[in-house]
């Protein structure tokens, strides 16, 4: 499963998690074969983003796509401003280091190795 | 000036619509609670619902639990799904749907991530039963819900000032309100008397000495998962801070500080499994 930029998914790719407006209006629903024309509109409704598996291939286990999404390249930065105010002992600076760790690991297997993979 | 806890909570009794669960969520819920119950008394307690009927079994049907032939019957689909995940689909679509206030998507996804995290602290810890510890989780900002409709002025300075200042939700509410959504929650627990654990762990979430010592375990559960969807970044629970862990709630769940990251991983692993359930509740 891959999180491609729109300009680079394929016609024939299926969509492996649903494709969503920004309030979580469902346009398109996982094992939907992508065709140019679904693509088109769903870029018209300003998506930038899609997950998707190669054609012919199975959907995998469902995710919400939200949970692999939430960390983005900025992951870093959001968890220090998220506990700027917190590191008053050993214990919350255990946790935010635990944090930035779990957040690393997720970064590269659900980002980094995808887009290497493709 | 500050509204003041019992001025909070005497204008939420006052108002006429704070809304009555229906009837076989309580009758559910209690059963549940109850040790003895089985499979077909609560199928039978759910046939009077309809719609929750309907979710039940659209759930035991879907790709998730993946059933080898069609699941008809109520029953089968209790069996299937187990007595906890009933009762979470039970209480999460009758007490959500009871208030109409649109809130943001992050709200819910930090409800689900907290309600998979306080699944895997019951499960790494000593407390079991993560089914409950699951419900607790999803249902522990539900002071929040009530605020937002009942005093969406006052709350809306909240807001504001949390905006404004940054800094956490809870410490706005005080500073506004006089009081906080757990003590809100604790509430509305006892105006539907929900279980008293779900009054101790949902009003006690942010205070541990808020609740009585036996009940003090699930509202550090709750604490903690709290704590771990926020270092996880999942939904967004009104603010962008975090609040501090208290020292004692590792140990009263039977866990050590060096188990955060085994529960960072158990949440992911948690979460992997939660969309058709957030998606079946929600339709």
């Amino acid at each position: 499963m891959r999180c491609l930029r729109l300009g680079d998914v394929i016609p024939g790719m299926i969509l492996a998690r649903p494709a969503r407006t920004l309030d979580g209006g469902v346009l398109a629903r996982p094992g939907l074969a992508l065709t140019d024309e679904l693509i088109g509109r769903l870029r018209e409704q300003g998506l930038h983003e899609l997950w998707v598996v190669p054609p012919g291939s199975p959907v995998p286990d469902p995710t919400v796509p939200e949970y692999l999404d939430r960390y983005g390249p900025d992951f870093a930065a959001r968890l220090q401003g998220v506990f700027a105010a917190a590191m008053v002992n050993r214990t919350m600076q255990n946790l935010f280091l635990g944090a930035l760790g779990h957040a690393s690991d997720c970064y590269r297997r659900y980002r980094l190795s995808d887009r290497e993979d493709h | 000036m500050t509204l003041g806890e019992s001025t909070v909570l005497d204008r939420l009794r006052l108002i006429q619509s704070l809304p009555a669960l229906p009837m076989v969520v309580g009758a559910v819920t209690r059963r549940i609670t109850h040790d003895s119950a089985s499979s077909g008394e609560i199928a039978r307690l759910l046939g009077h619902d309809q719609a929750l009927t309907a979710r039940v079994l659209r759930l035991a049907n879907s790709a998730f639990y993946a059933p080898r032939e069609a699941v008809r019957s109520p029953e089968h689909a209790v069996v299937l799904l187990g007595l906890g995940t009933v009762r979470a689909i039970v209480l999460k679509a009758s007490i959500f749907s009871a208030f109409a206030v649109t809130q943001a998507r992050g709200f819910w996804l930090h409800a689900l991530g907290a309600a998979c995290a306080a699944r895997a602290v019951a499960r790494l810890g000593s407390l079991g039963r993560g089914d409950d510890a699951f419900v607790l989780g999803l249902l522990h900002d539900l002071g929040k819900l009530a605020l937002a409709e009942h005093l969406p002025e006052e709350y809306a300075l909240v807001r504001a000032r949390v905006a404004r200042d940054g800094g956490l939700i809870r410490q706005a509410e005080i500073a506004e309100l006089g009081c906080d959504h757990a003590a809100v929650g604790r509430f509305l627990c006892e105006h539907w008397s929900l279980p008293y654990e779900y009054r101790a762990a949902i009003g006690a979430h942010h205070d541990l000495d808020q609740a009585e010592g036996e009940h003090q375990p699930w509202a550090a559960c709750v604490h903690i998962a709290d704590i771990i969807a926020r270092a996880m970044l999942i939904g967004n629970g009104g603010d962008q801070a975090m609040p501090i862990l208290d020292p004692r709630a590792m140990r009263m769940v039977g866990l050590q500080e060096s188990d955060l990251g085994a529960l960072f991983a158990a949440t992911e692993k948690e979460l992997g499994k939660a969309e058709v359930f957030f998606t079946i509740i929600n339709g």
